[in-house]
């Protein structure tokens, strides 16, 4: 048979799939008949038969790679089988609690963030100059400035604004620091450093200086959720990095592809954790209170980190999917 | 192991569950990064929109203007790509599409992944490192789309197969010569196949030496004089392999098929 009596025998049914194939790339698929979806179903495996009768006749190229195109669509459009999981609450709780708590990545980025945090802080305290020759000493006037007064004076307003901008500037910080740990980790110590020595330094300076009351009544009650935060965020970043370096026999990209899918979690924690002590740090914080109701709410906060961590992740018990084989 | 010709072409090979192989088109970095400056535009109109209708509500505005500024930054590329099956507005005007590497559509889950990685991507600056790692990956895969396990192929959509024009005067006298039935071995019969293809593509000097090798089998497999026109010869062959015995004018054959 020559090109031009196939074409002229199928043409009908190639037209036809390639009209269904058009309908059915629209989102209001559902208002497909079933005889709609029966006839495409049938269409589909007639074209995938053609082309592998095209190739194999050595049809030209036109017609194959017309049929090409038509499969790779109609492939696309038949096997889709996206499961949206809507985990419930507990298992939420099980699945990240349980991680976090068993996860060797996560301890090291709390020790390396909260490590340079301390040390930093206790220099900045200390060395009078050390902040100013960190940050600058532009930077340390303009912190000093920023806590010269309470920030009760705030309006509801400028409320409602810095709570956007704490959610918009930190959450994609903790985010970048997160991917930047495909990088082997690196990217995430090094944002991990950064992040405890920088503000490190300027809790120690604030906190040895005359304002130092101002700026724990603001600190003190979003201080636990931004921290743990962003050292989430750079555990799974370095999960991801060493996912690279040790692979428990895997290919390493499919090791990384597995760290990958595991870290999703953990990273809607850190989100959830820094959205959260966004809206605390511009709503609570610039609260005209006494020191101990904001004392409070940071314990408070420290309390549920600590029960949604170690207490139910304890209860939970190590999960299966993080578990290493032992060689 | 990959052919060649897998390799030159920028396609990648999958076989259905109907166990038929088909190809996709790869995507490259540069129709990318033009789908990219698409949806970059999409989202700097969203933001300018969203910034005149929340200038009235002063510091409050700005509030909702940084947060949705995040959620924009964030969640666009995962938001299209779940809800419109891989792509995003900028895909669908490159006719792009996101799908797992076993061809399957992709999951809401990678398509977190690969968007989360963006960053590592963009490091330092104008996705460096992407298209670093596209140039060396097979399947031009950024970090992101390695981790998610996830390709970008083109997806064409073809009104219609058509054959390659071939003058039909010129081969008149060729194809007289021709015998009535011609069974040709697989590569032979490839090569006219894709001199007819590239006939109007490159140079006819360079086509002509390319296939000048098989030029000598086709004369000694169809018992024919020597000295024929290479060019004359090839197109004989393809309208009597591809178009038949019939004289129908090659150009009547595409208007009635577009």
């Amino acid at each position: 048979m020559d090109e031009d009596t196939l074409i002229k025998q199928k043409e009908k049914s190639w037209r036809r799939y390639d009209s269904l194939l058009a309908k059915l790339n629209t989102p209001r698929k559902k208002k497909l008949s079933g005889e709609l979806i029966t006839e495409f179903c049938r269409l589909h495996r007639e074209v995938c038969s053609d082309l592998s009768c095209a190739v194999s006749a050595q049809r030209s190229e036109g017609v194959i790679r017309y049929l090409h195109t038509l499969v790779g669509r109609g492939h696309a459009q038949l096997y889709r089988f996206e499961k949206v999981r809507i985990w419930g609450m507990r298992q939420i709780l099980r699945e990240m609690s349980a991680r976090l708590y068993y996860d060797n990545c996560f301890r090291l980025a709390l020790v390396i963030f909260y490590g340079s945090f301390a040390v930093s802080m206790l220099l900045g305290a200390l060395g009078d100059n050390f902040c100013a020759a960190l940050i600058g000493e532009d930077a340390t006037l303009q912190l000093e400035k920023i806590y010269s007064y309470s920030a009760a004076q705030r309006s509801a307003e400028q409320n409602v604004q810095m709570s956007g901008y704490y959610i918009q500037h930190n959450t994609s910080l903790a985010l970048q620091c997160f991917a930047s740990g495909i990088f082997l980790g690196l990217g995430s110590i090094y944002c991990l450093l950064f992040n405890g020595v920088v503000l490190g330094a300027a809790f120690g300076h604030m906190l040895s200086g005359p304002y130092n009351d101002n700026f724990l009544a603001f600190v003190l009650s979003h201080g636990p959720f931004e921290l743990t935060g962003i050292a989430v965020a750079g555990g799974a970043g370095l999960k991801l990095g060493y996912s690279i370096v040790r692979t428990n026999g895997l290919t390493r990209l499919a090791s990384l592809r597995k760290a990958a899918h595991d870290s999703v979690p953990l990273v809607v924690t850190t989100a959830a954790l820094i959205c959260s002590a966004a809206i605390i740090e511009g709503f609570w914080s610039p609260l005209d209170l006494p020191l101990f109701y904001k004392a409070a709410m940071g314990a408070l906060c420290t309390l549920i980190l600590f029960v949604f961590i170690v207490v139910l992740g304890r209860k939970y018990g190590e999960p299966r999917s993080i578990q290493s084989p032992r060689p | 192991m990959r052919s060649l010709s897998t390799q030159l072409d920028t396609t990648c090979e999958l076989v259905t569950p109907e166990n038929v192989k088909f190809e996709y088109r790869l995507a490259g970095p540069m129709l990318r990064s033009f789908a990219y400056a698409i949806d970059f535009l999409v989202k700097a109109l969203i933001l300018v929109l969203l910034a005149v209708a929340l200038k009235p509500f002063g510091e409050v505005g700005v509030g909702f203007f940084l947060v949705s500024m995040f959620v924009i930054e964030w969640l666009y590329f995962v938001a299209f790509e779940t809800f419109m099956n891989g792509q995003s507005i900028g895909k669908r005007a490159c006719s792009l599409r996101v799908i797992n590497v076993n061809g399957t559509p992709l999951s809401s889950q990678q398509s977190i992944i690969r968007n989360l990685l963006r960053p590592a991507d963009q490091f330092p600056a104008l996705y460096a490192t992407g298209v670093m790692f596209m140039i060396f990956t097979r399947r031009y895969q950024r970090l992101g789309d390695l981790a998610a396990n996830t390709m970008v192929v083109i997806e064409q959509r073809i009104t219609s197969p058509s054959l390659s024009a071939v003058d039909v005067k010129a081969t008149e006298a060729v194809h007289a010569l021709l015998p009535r039935r011609i069974a040709l071995d697989s590569s032979l019969k490839k090569t006219v196949q894709l001199y007819a293809e590239k006939r109007n593509k490159l140079p006819r000097a360079l086509l002509v030496e390319l296939v000048q090798p098989a030029v000598g089998m086709l004369e000694a497999q169809l018992e024919l004089p020597t000295g024929i026109d290479i060019d004359a010869l090839m197109c004989a062959l393809y309208r009597h392999i591809y178009i038949g015995n019939r004289n129908i004018p090659i150009s009547d054959l595409n208007t009635t098929h577009a």
